[in-house]
Parts: C-alpha cells; structure tokens; sequence
C-alpha cells in the first residue's frame, strides 16, 4: 500500500530534487567556467558576493521576526479560544483560518490596498496623529512580515490550541486546591505544558515564513530580495539555471536545517524544566 | 470578583477583536474593493457596481485560466487520491519499521518551499527532454496536494474502529471486498474532503507554476500575477473575491457537511 506513494514521490519529487543538486554544481555562466566545470564554483560565488549575504541574511531576519511575533499573537489566542471552550473547536477556529483556505494571493492583495501610500493605514495613522505625512510602508520588510505573520497565525494558533487542550485540568484544579494563584498555576503548569505545541508552531510558521513567495514579491517591491524571489529573478530573468538550482539547494538547507533542529528540541522528552 | 471577571471576559473580547480583524481584514478589503467604482486603488468607497464582476465575461484569458485551473486541479486531486489513499490506510492501520521516517517523507511536500518544487518538476523535464508542461503542472501539484489527501483520510480514520474490517475478514471477505464493501463506505466523507480539500490546495497555488506555465497552460493564480503586476484594481479584487467565495464554500462543505476536520 506504501509502494505507490514511495514510488511516486521518489519520481517526481526525489528525482527532480536530485538534478537540482546536480545542476547547482555546474557552473553559472556569469563564473565563465569551462563548460565542463563540476565543483563549488556557484557556492562560493554565493558566500564571496554581498548580495547574495545580504538576501540570506534578510531572509533569516524576517523569518525570525515572523516566527517571534506570530507566537507572542497565537498564543494568547489559543489560550482564550481554550479558556472559552465552546469558542475554539468549531467556526471560531474555521473563521480565523480563511486567510490560508483563501490562499496567499489574494490576502497579500488586500495588504497592498491597505498598506499603499495614500491607503486606509495610513489615512488612519495620520488621523490618529501617530504621523503627520504618509509614510512609506509598502516596499519595505515590514511590509513583508506584517502579512507573514498575518498568514501563518492561524497555523500557530491551531498548533498551539491542540497543545492546550492536551493538558490535563485536574493538574490545574490540584494546583489552585493547593493554593497557586492564576499566574503561578499559567507558570509552573500551563506554560511549560505547552511548550511542545509552540515549538511545533514555531517550525511550520518558520516553514511557512521561508517558503513565501508571493509576500516578499509584492510587498517587498522588488528590491527587497529573499531567496525565494532571487530564484524567481535568477529564473525569470537571466535563465540561469545553475545558479537558481544553488540558490535552491541554499533555501532548502536553511529551511531543513531549523525545521530539524527545531524537532529535535521537539523530540527531548517534555515536561523537563 | 465579579467585576473581575467581567472585565477579563471583556479582554479577551476585545483581543479576539483585534486579532480577527488582523487576520480577516485583508480578504475583506479585497471584497468591498471588488464592488468599488472607482477605477483604481487606492481609493475611497466611491459607489456600489457589480461592474467588476461583469467585466470578467469581457477577460477571456482570466476564464482559459481558470479552466486550465480548474483541469489541474481535478487531475491532481485525483492522483493525489490515487497514491494518498493506500498511505493513509497503511499508516492508520500498520505498524512497520521506519514508520515515522516514512510519514515524514510523505508529508515532506508541505514543508518544502513550493518554488523550489516547480523549478525541480521544470528541470526534469527538461533533462528528458520533454516540454510537456500541462502534464509537469499537473504531477508536481499532485505532489504537493497529495499529502492533504493524507491528512483528510488519517484524521477520518482515527475515529474508525479497524474490528468491522477483521470480522468481515473472519467471515471470509478478501482485501478487495473488504476494501469496496467496508472501508470505501465507511470513509467516503475522508475521501471527498480529501479530494476537495486537495483540489483547493492546488487551485489557490501561485509559486508551483511559475516555471511551468506557457501561453496554452497558464494556471489562475499566475494570471492575476501577472495583471497585478502592471496594476491593482477593482476588477482583480472581483476575480480574488470569487476564488475567496469558492474556496471557503469548499472548506465549509467538507467541515460541516462532511463533518471532517482539516485543520485539526
């Protein structure tokens, strides 16, 4: 029952993979390589040239960004949506998720509405005062991870939610007998109970965070490159497809790399403070 | 105490409030814009017009692309059932060696980054030799879908009780009877929400096609791409809005009607 799958995955998803690896060794026109150069040439051209450090490096920040802000949000969430209980299992929870059942194209549109120079935020942030002449936020990292975290947050929210739910209430119930007031018995039950599901909350916005495309694309203006659109540049515009392929192979080792290292505190046994 | 309670009951309100209009407020922005007339954004509300919407009959290319959307789709749920299906029914029932590293595998097409995934299906093709790009659309989104169908049937699953398949099998049914009379119909909500839920997946995916798409096969999403490239208007926002409508009626279906949970 496993063998289709197996085989159907290692065909068109192992295989094509695999020549992206080995095209990411051939060299990038822009090197003047021999034609039948093999070797690091395009990786090192990578971690030689400003950039693409650059690129790597704002990825990884707004990643980060994204990863810490949709917890500090989700989390409170989860915990309301579990503290009233009737709220988090059904439509409540199916309300909050349209944004990723609607897909990213058309949230990030809504964003360049919203966000546009002469647009609603900004009509608001003068109104309130906070400034006095539109500024510009589209085209800019921010840009990028308020609709970041504004797409992973459900996912969040649900991983962490199910965590909360896990937790057995009589060791709050023995813990409020016992005399622990609300923020003791959040901080020595609740809290680290939960870790496990920000964790896995973490990985999958982080997962989600690297991956986007359609965010940096359009919210980022074109000059706010991550890796996902300098592969689409590199494609779209030179054809250069070795290069695009070491980019790729790049992307897929910084987003593996967290998700397993993220596991692996996932997998240390729980409950251990 | 009371009052206590109150107003903790009214923070929390007041934080939900917040964080749905966070999170709902540019899909809603999106819709009104959509019945704008004015002719551009940004913009104030200028007047009401299903204009926009009428427009889409004049925009043949955003209807060739929601056909060819809507094939991939199908095709790709449908292969994605194919394979996703026998998984499902071996990880739900089986124990066997290298079963966590197998699941991970199987699920490994939702954490890659999806551009990546197009690029990888473009360079197959191109190594043997085959431009055929309809087809690499269509297999790298059944890659992609495949482990939704996965998930929808698991969590069908797991409120299964396996003892009705072994006392057909006492009573003598063989693994295709058991499969057709039993567990076909006993999971056929897992498999519809799966198969939807796929089809979805795939509909409202950008960054899997962009590699792979000619003039012949360009897929919706890629579409409005391109327009919102050159401008952002009243007309787009009526496309978005409608593949919004379709899509969250999909998902309403397949939680309330099919009563699966895909979020869980």
């Amino acid at each position: 029952m496993l063998f289709p799958a197996l085989a159907f995955l290692t065909l068109f998803l192992v295989l094509p993979l695999g020549i992206t690896l080995y095209k990411s060794f051939l060299a990038s026109p822009v090197l003047l390589r021999p034609d039948d150069y093999f070797g690091l040439a395009n990786y090192l051209y990578i971690a030689k040239t400003g950039i693409y450090i650059e690129i790597i490096l704002r990825t990884l920040r707004i990643c980060a960004f994204v990863v810490v802000f949709t917890i500090l949000l989700s989390y409170p969430t989860a915990f309301i949506f579990r503290r009233y209980a009737r709220l988090g299992g059904g439509s409540a929870m199916l309300i909050l998720s349209f944004p990723m059942l609607a897909g990213p194209l058309v949230v990030v549109l809504g964003w360049m509405i919203l966000l546009a120079d002469g647009g609603p935020i900004n009509s608001w942030m003068m109104w309130l005062g906070i400034t006095s002449k539109p500024i510009e936020i589209l085209r800019s990292e921010t840009a990028i991870i308020i609709s970041l975290v504004q797409f992973t947050l459900p996912f969040a929210v649900l991983n962490i939610y199910n965590a909360l739910t896990q937790i057995e209430p009589h060791l709050i119930e023995a813990a409020r007998s016992l005399g622990a007031p609300p923020l003791r018995r959040f901080w020595h039950i609740t809290l680290p109970l939960s870790l496990p599901g920000v964790l896995s909350a973490a990985i999958i916005t982080f997962s989600l965070a690297i991956s986007s495309f359609i965010a940096p694309a359009y919210l980022g203006g074109g000059t706010k490159l991550v890796l996902t659109t300098l592969i689409s540049e590199t494609m779209l515009g030179s054809y250069d497809l070795a290069m695009a392929s070491t980019i790729a192979v790049v992307l897929l080792v910084f987003s593996l790399a967290v998700v397993i290292a993220m596991n692996t505190a996932l997998a240390r046994p729980a409950g251990r403070r | 105490m009371k009052g206590r309670a109150l107003w903790t009951n009214l923070g929390a309100a007041l934080w939900l409030a917040l964080i749905y209009l966070y999170v709902l407020g540019p899909a809603v922005v999106v819709i009104i814009g959509s019945f704008n007339t004015a002719t551009s954004f940004p913009s104030d509300f200028e007047g009401f017009t299903l204009g926009w919407y009428a427009q889409l009959a004049e925009h043949g290319e955003f209807l060739d692309a929601l056909f060819v959307s809507i094939q991939i789709g199908f095709i790709a749920a449908f292969i994605g059932s194919i394979v996703g299906i026998p998984v499902a029914l071996a990880l739900a029932r089986y124990e066997f060696r290298l079963k966590g590293a197998i699941t991970a595998f199987i699920m490994a097409p939702l954490i890659l980054p999806q551009i990546v995934l197009g690029m990888a299906m473009l360079q197959l093709l191109t190594a043997v030799q085959l431009p055929a790009t309809f087809a690499g659309l269509a297999l790298i989104h059944a890659v992609f879908v495949m482990p939704y169908v996965v998930r929808a049937m698991l969590s069908c699953l797991a409120g299964l009780n396996p003892s009705v398949s072994e006392a057909a099998a006492s009573l003598g049914a063989n693994a295709w009877q058991r499969f057709l009379l039993i567990t076909l119909p006993i999971t056929r909500a897992g498999i519809m929400a799966g198969f939807i839920f796929a089809f979805i997946m795939s509909f409202i995916n950008l960054p899997l096609s962009l590699f792979l798409t000619t003039p012949t096969s360009t897929t919706l999403p890629i579409r409005m791409f391109a327009y919102m490239e050159s401008r952002i208007d009243p007309f787009i926002a009526a496309v978005g809005s409608l593949t919004v409508i379709a899509v969250i009626a999909g998902s309403f279906f397949i939680e309330k009607v099919l009563k699966v949970r895909l979020l869980a």
